[in-house]
């Protein structure tokens, strides 16, 4: 599930919160202060 | 999130009357984010305790408090072009910052990175709190090796270009001296 042009908006994050009330240990849900994204400090 | 892992909304009533100090109004996406769970963007300082009302701060300010004082006057120049910013979550050692702009066709305000490793860099790196966030979910399909690379997304790439024009003066980032 791809968030492709249409589903700009509102309508990406309803996706999203779609995702997390299907999935409650995601990393939203369980997001605790710590880096979501792991290599998040890529090149420039 | 609230304790738990349980959403915790806005109350209707405060969403309905909701807007940033600056008089403009929330986009959609931050608007239904806030209809789902406040928690979470309340841990990074967007709201005055236990209220309803936003606290942004200028650039410089938010650079200040997570960087450190020192940097305060070299990024002042930014702060007439971003005097509304909220940190996210997400980075490690960088940062993301909602910096509430003029807004795009879907009416958002890009989400800045901010890098202050070697050289200060400031750069666009969503276009709006939408793709931020489905990013954070996994749902966008993006080249990871670059904080700028949806400026070349097949998708994302005039939104960003909007941003571009309009913050940055056309460039996708820059770097100190500002």
């Amino acid at each position: 599930m791809t968030v492709e042009r249409a589903a700009h908006g509102a309508a990406a994050v309803l996706r999203v919160i779609e995702k997390v009330r299907q999935d409650p240990g995601s990393p939203v849900l369980a997001y605790q202060d710590v880096p979501w994204v792991p290599g998040a400090c890529p090149a420039r | 999130m609230g304790a738990g892992g349980v959403p915790r909304p806005l109350t209707e009533d405060v969403l309905a009357r909701i807007s940033f100090p600056s008089g403009r109004p929330l986009p959609q996406s931050l608007r239904a984010w806030l209809g789902f769970d406040t928690s979470l963007l309340e841990r990074y300082g967007w709201f005055a305790h236990g209220s309803g009302v936003l606290t942004p701060r200028p650039l410089h300010a938010l650079v200040a408090d997570e960087f450190g004082a020192w940097w305060k006057e070299d990024f002042a120049p930014f702060t007439d072009r971003f005097p509304e910013c909220f940190l996210l979550p997400g980075g490690s050692d960088s940062r993301r910052v909602l910096a509430v702009t003029e807004p795009d066709a879907e009416g958002e305000s890009p989400v800045l990175a901010l890098d202050m490793d070697d050289l200060p860099f400031v750069g666009l790196m969503y276009p709006g709190f939408d793709v931020y966030l489905a990013d954070t979910a996994g749902l966008v399909d993006r080249d990871r090796g670059s904080y700028t690379s949806l400026l070349r997304h097949a998708d994302h790439a005039p939104r960003m270009r909007h941003h571009a024009a309009r913050c940055l003066d056309g460039r996708e980032y820059v770097q100190y001296p500002f």
